[in-house]
């Protein structure tokens, strides 16, 4: 278990992590996602004992360890761009660790053969690095990390250095070693996907705090603030103003969900609606967003239209391609976007849930808010 | 069409190969192999004996110990406090680091013979150094020590301009990786830093080796040139072109030149293996 508890870290002024607190559960496979900046490199390698928290500590297994060398922590880490020894071979570079440690000849061709194995490189032993591909550069970083029996591993951006088929191998290959060995493990990445795709839990962070922490549905169906719901994936912003426990977006009244919701009047906000729980209407309508069609592209079933409106921008919306054959739409088209559902993030800080009742009927329409 | 446009542009590449490989092989003809070849046809008339001789001669063997010996010395300390310098201008940044990055160069820039007038002012017992160690009844200039330490002075750039671009591409993650996997410092540096630089370490040494070897202006000033004890071998062939012995002294150029050209094979093979290390072709 990795407790790490209120550490800060500043470089020059610049904060990189701002009290930031996190558990990690043994057996757990964490992803630390965020922009670039967003402090979760800085996160890791306080954690590897490559970098030291200005305050704050880190406790491995109930002991603390926010002082001890990276030598002796018993971390594997593996680097973005795998840090590979270039004189040494495949062999060599997996041996490394167990050989500074003083460990046997025979425990390390042991070890050796057997991580080989587990990276699928049997026969590769005698390479030196510039002789492999960049996967299996990667693998080798792997193995070499493995090799320590570390108590967890550390994985910075670990695909972010090869080219998306190889990518999406690794990263299956990657969840499916974690659940046969069940080490605990933590890796960095900026790619959602990855993140959702093969974390057990994923940590958002932003501008070094950390904004969220959950499973890869709770975060995704569950955002807990604005940065990470358009982090993760398309969303579209629309601004609304709040009546009476209802949320106007564009004429279009929606009903605000969640305790209190019924008093909330007064205030803006604004709705995060993702692009596939948008309806197009053709105008002449009563209510919606008003725009024009710029663009659309066939996505199998579905069709993504790009459409800029007056105020917001640029709004993506995905219909299905019979809806989108019955409306008849084409570029330049005037239409009305009505959100079926919403997240509405109140200026104030509050935070509803939205979504138009009754959807098999016709939106109720309201005057403008002022009136 | 396409095999025949790819066709004409490969002749397109190298315009006037034929032109520049001439005048290239003209150039190193006139310039280096003319005059080179020269020695050895002057040597070849000689007889084996007087040949054999005239290098083995008892003065001609010391200057070979003291050429060989004190350049050896002298590329080894070069490879020491090089590759010292070379770390610090790499990995540290300081006040002074430029003024100390030119300094390196000196050595190459400076003409040799105000390199051995200056060497030969402070190591000299009234000197600046040379009165520091005088009492001890050490004498610095005008020894073989003072030779090595004129050798040591020219050798130094080559062995920091060849280490330094092989320790600024050590990316830092190399030294963190084998950190988090368990090695200490001294580990570290043996095991993966070491090994890096070895073979520019190794270029660099021969190179300082080889410039010792030749290096004549500011040796003479502060070796005291007596015979047996602190003569070079370029100073010898000097002295016997002024006693007319052209034969000696061509015999004994050969001597060297035949060393030279050695020296420089290791160094190609030794940046051949390097690259082969690194980059695997």
């Amino acid at each position: 278990m990795i407790d790490i508890r209120g550490i800060t870290k500043t470089f020059d002024g610049f904060v990189a992590l701002r009290d930031v607190s996190l558990t990690i559960g043994e057996g757990e496979l964490v992803a630390l996602l965020g922009p670039s900046g967003s402090g979760k490199t800085t996160l890791l390698r306080i954690i590897a004992g490559l970098e030291f928290a200005d305050t704050g500590e880190i406790h491995f297994e109930g002991r603390d360890a926010t002082r001890m060398a990276a030598r002796d922590r018993r971390v594997g880490f593996v680097f973005q761009h795998f840090a590979l020894f270039r004189h040494m071979t495949v062999r060599d570079n997996i041996a490394f660790g167990p050989r500074v440690r003083g460990r046997s000849k025979a425990e390390m061709d042991e070890r050796v053969e057997r991580l080989l194995q587990m990276v699928q490189l049997e026969g590769l032993g005698h390479r030196y690095p510039s002789q492999l591909s960049g996967g299996q550069r990667q693998r080798v970083a792997l193995a070499r990390a493995m090799a320590i029996e570390p108590r967890v591993l550390l994985l910075d951006e670990p695909f972010g250095a090869l080219d998306a088929q190889v990518r999406k191998e690794l990263r299956r290959w990657l969840r499916q070693l974690h659940d046969e060995m069940g080490i605990t493990g933590i890796f960095v990445t900026h790619d959602q996907e990855e993140a959702l795709e093969v974390a057990d839990r994923v940590v958002v962070m932003n501008r070094g705090a950390i904004e969220q922490v959950g499973t890869p549905t709770a975060i995704y169906d569950n955002p807990a603030t604005p940065f990470v719901y358009r982090f993760l994936g398309n969303v579209n912003r629309l601004p609304c103003s709040m009546r009476d426990g209802f949320a106007l977006v564009g004429g279009l009244r929606m009903t605000l969900k969640g305790t209190g919701s019924e008093s909330v009047s007064g205030t803006e906000g604004i709705a995060f609606v993702r692009p596939h729980e948008i309806d197009l209407v053709a105008e002449p309508a009563e209510a919606g967003v008003p725009a024009t069609v710029r663009h659309s592209v066939v996505l199998g079933p579905m069709v993504r239209v790009e459409l800029e409106a007056e105020d917001e921008g640029i709004i993506e919306a995905e219909i299905s391609r019979p809806r989108y054959r019955a409306l008849g739409f084409a570029k330049g088209s005037r239409v009305r976007i009505v959100p079926r559902k919403a997240e509405v993030f109140l200026d104030d800080g509050r935070r509803f849930s939205a979504q138009v009742l009754s959807p098999d009927r016709a939106p109720r329409v309201v005057g403008s808010p002022q009136g | 069409m396409r095999p025949r446009a790819i066709l004409l542009r490969r002749r397109s590449v190298l315009p006037g190969f034929g032109l520049t490989f001439g005048v290239t092989i003209l150039y190193l003809s006139l310039i280096v192999l003319v005059p080179l070849s020269a020695v050895f046809v002057k040597t070849s008339g000689m007889e084996w004996q007087r040949f054999v001789a005239a290098v083995t001669d008892d003065r001609v063997m010391a200057a070979y110990r003291l050429s060989f010996g004190g350049s050896l010395i002298a590329a080894a300390v070069d490879g020491v406090f090089g590759l010292l310098v070379a770390w610090i201008l790499v990995r540290y940044r300081f006040p002074g680091r430029r003024l100390l990055d030119a300094m390196v160069d000196l050595p190459f820039a400076l003409p040799t013979a105000v390199a051995g007038i200056a060497l030969s002012a402070i190591y000299a017992p009234n000197g600046w150094v040379g009165q520091l160690v005088a009492p001890f009844g050490i004498k610095l200039a005008f020894t073989p020590v003072g030779v090595v330490i004129a050798m040591i002075f020219i050798g130094l750039p080559f062995v920091v301009r060849t280490v330094e671009p092989v320790l600024l591409d050590i990316e830092k993650e190399v030294e963190e990786a084998a950190s988090s996997l368990g090695a200490d410092r001294l580990q570290t540096f043996r095991l993966v830093l070491l090994p890096t630089i070895m073979p520019a370490l190794l270029a660099g040494f021969a190179m300082a080796f080889a410039r010792a070897l030749g290096e004549y202006g500011s040796i003479i000033f502060i070796a005291g040139n007596i015979p047996g004890v602190s003569e070079i071998v370029p100073l010898l062939i000097v002295v016997k072109l002024e006693q007319y012995d052209y034969l000696g002294a061509t015999a004994i150029a050969a001597v060297m030149l035949g060393a030279s050209f050695v020296m420089l094979l290791a160094i190609n093979l030794l940046q051949r293996w390097r690259r082969a290390r690194l980059f695997g072709d």
